[in-house]
């Protein structure tokens, strides 16, 4: 590795001194014509014209130090490729191995990668968090309606606050009207996550006011189906549940709700102040902030926790004060909070995967190795340094694994479309997951490790002075490689399969877990009622008996509030 | 070269020979091969470098970073006892065929 590294550094010290070499002789020159009596401005832009393209000499240069190694490599993978036709079955049972872990960490790192390592689509987003209330009502933080109204006005842990409802839907258009989900926001939502409208303008203070004319923002798919994208559409009137609504503006293509949750209209929240400070008030909403600059989430928390002793004090009921707790965490938790430790469980096991396939295919080198002993020592015979034979076995494991990785990339773009068709709802984010540059560049990465890994071992091992000399020692003490291999295969094997077991256990538990009913002949369904027509509790239950009465197929029906 | 990359290793020739005369860099080159054609002879210079680094890594001619007079680091190229060994055969085989090409040329 030291090498390596020490290789690199030498290689791009050597490329910047054929550039300063090229810019003393432009330099030179333009000291030649001045000498001439020429203006420095003019003689060093003659001096570029005498020389001609820079770039073009350095490439020329650089061509000279770099053919004879590509010459070696071509020589060295043509070499590869006979050896490799030459025993088939080997080959295509080393790439399979391969193409299966690096397949499968690959597909997995698609779908990881987006909820781990890739930045959300906000400027800074290191510095959103969500916070609030943590208590048995609800997975996620959330904040009461008297307790965000003194946050608002006294905290000092962030440089912005601001609100959401959480979840709402409303009737989009008429005859018939869709319902879409419809999302009311504080008025510096938007500004807070840092997000400025594709088309029109940002919700105004004033329109957050109780009673404010009401205006909506739309997300961009409404904004290309319904008026097929025009910029113009704004300040047109839409009817949401019947009630004329003007648009001020259009979101972002690349716009998500902080919670991850789905938008297609965001309405002024217009909290009132007068019902949110009432006794028994039942306002909810979600929170976030964006920290100030050196603060991490852990600060803030810190900085909140008296306000936060205050609210408790002053909002919750007593018998509930012990159950609550304050949460500010990262966006990205607050997003992917309990698949965290399953995404970096699933990445982690693959990983292991990929060791075990890398170990599989390095032990079939080394068995290998006994067939080939007599191939090496007539090459080492010949003349070809250890280094040479190095590079030849490296250069095959390397072909192997590159192949292993083509192959693994058309296996994880399959697996990732199976997964994404089977469970789009199993992991935040699934849809999105895709085969881009970022993850073929890992499928690459993990090659070229799983190259690393396979060939340096056994070239170690068949390049030991014994091999070269050609004897044929049956001492099979001397190898130290396989017994390790092996372990380390049956170790990673293990923690795979006990994991792979307890998680198949579960999976029956819960199938036959009693669910304390009869589920056989059960189904259910779910009515999106027009919220004008259907407007009261008694016509609702009309709709339902006319159904359950006209309808052969619903023997029963439950109607649950 | 203008005139002369027609011919095969003229440019290299043409390297060695001037630092038969001592140690240059690129730059002194070019301008030592146009001083003493008397301009007849004008090196293109972008190509003058990897023919240098070419010559290096033959081992007929080896650089070094140095001070020049002006204060300007530069690249100094020394000839090698390879080099020297070099520039005579090519110097012979070279008289051989501007020879032969004038006899050509002559004939009428």
């Amino acid at each position: 590795m030291k090498h390596a590294i020490e290789w690199l550094r030498r290689l791009f010290h050597r490329d910047s001194a054929w550039q300063e070499e090229i810019e003393s002789h432009l330099a030179m020159r333009a000291d030649w014509h001045r000498q001439q009596g020429i203006e420095p401005d003019a003689a060093r832009t003659r001096a570029a014209r005498d020389f001609g393209s820079p770039l073009r000499a350095l490439e020329a240069v650089r061509a000279v130090h770099w053919a004879p190694w590509l010459d070696a490599l071509a020589q060295d993978a043509r070499h590869g490729l006979r050896v490799i036709r030459r025993s088939p079955a080997f080959s295509l049972a080393a790439v399979a191995t391969l193409a299966v872990g690096i397949g499968a960490s690959t597909a997995v790192f698609s779908v990881v990668d987006l909820l781990l390592f890739r930045s959300l689509p906000y400027p800074r987003a290191d510095r959103l968090v969500s916070l609030g209330f943590s208590g048995p009502i609800d997975t996620s933080e959330f904040n009461v309606g008297n307790a965000y109204l003194d946050w608002r006005v006294h905290q000092h842990a962030s440089t912005a606050m601001t609100s959401m409802y959480p979840g709402g839907q409303c009737d989009l258009g008429e005859a018939p009207p869709l319902r879409v989900p419809c999302i009311q926001v504080e008025a510096n939502f938007l500004a807070t996550l840092g997000i400025i409208p594709a088309a029109g303008r940002d919700f105004h203070p004033e329109d957050d006011r109780p009673g404010a004319p009401k205006v909506a923002l739309l997300s961009y798919p409404v904004w290309q189906s319904r008026f097929g994208g025009d910029p113009g559409a704004v300040g047109k009137t839409i009817s949401l549940d019947d009630a004329p609504v003007r648009i001020i503006g259009f979101l972002p293509r690349t716009f998500e709700m902080p919670q991850l949750g789905e938008a297609d209209v965001l309405l002024a929240e217009q909290l009132d102040e007068g019902v949110a400070r009432a006794p028994r008030s039942t306002v909810f909403l979600r929170t976030f902030a964006r920290l100030k600059d050196g603060a991490t989430a852990e600060t803030a928390r810190q900085q909140m926790l008296p306000l936060f002793t205050d609210s408790v004090r002053r909002y919750v009921p007593p018998q509930l004060q012990r159950e609550v707790g304050l949460v500010v965490r990262s966006l990205r938790d607050r997003q992917i909070h309990d698949v965290k430790l399953a995404s970096w469980l699933l990445f982690g096991a693959v990983l292991a995967l990929v060791a075990l396939a890398c170990a599989n295919v390095a032990n079939l080198m080394l068995a290998r190795a006994a067939a080939r002993r007599k191939e090496l020592a007539m090459r080492a015979a010949l003349g070809a340094g250890r280094g040479r034979l190095a590079r030849q076995m490296f250069t095959e494991s390397l072909l192997l694994s590159l192949a292993g990785g083509a192959a693994g990339c058309v296996f994880a773009w399959g697996l990732l479309r199976a997964v994404v068709a089977m469970a789009p709802q199993a992991l935040p984010r699934l849809s999105q997951a895709r085969m881009d540059g970022r993850v073929l560049l890992f499928a690459i990465a993990v090659s070229l490790a799983a190259a690393l890994a396979t060939g340096l071992l056994p070239a170690w091992e068949r390049l030991s002075a014994a091999a070269l000399a050609g004897w044929h020692s049956a001492g099979s003490g001397r190898s130290w490689a396989r017994p390790v291999l092996v372990a380390a295969q049956v170790a990673i094997s293990l923690v795979l399969l006990t994991g792979a077991s307890l998680l198949v256990r579960s999976l029956w538990k819960l199938e036959s877990e009693s669910l304390g009913f009869q589920p056989r002949r059960v189904v259910t369904a779910t009515f999106t009622l027009n919220r004008q027509r259907y407007n009261s509790v008694e016509k609702q239950d009309a709709f339902y008996s006319e159904v359950s009465r006209s309808s052969p197929v619903f023997l029963e029906s439950a109607d649950l509030p | 070269m203008k005139n002369t990359d027609r011919l095969f290793g003229s440019l290299e020739l043409l390297v060695l020979k001037t630092l038969a005369a001592g140690p240059n860099h690129g730059f002194g080159i070019t301008v030592h091969v146009e001083t003493v054609s008397k301009g007849l002879l004008h090196m293109e210079e972008g190509s003058l470098y990897p023919a240098l680094h070419r010559l290096e890594r033959e081992r007929l001619i080896s650089g070094e970073w140095r001070q020049t007079d002006n204060g300007r680091r530069a690249r100094l190229y020394t000839l090698t006892a390879g080099g020297r060994k070099r520039l005579t055969e090519n110097e012979a085989s070279w008289s051989s065929v501007a020879l032969g090409i004038e006899r050509v040329l002559r004939f009428v």
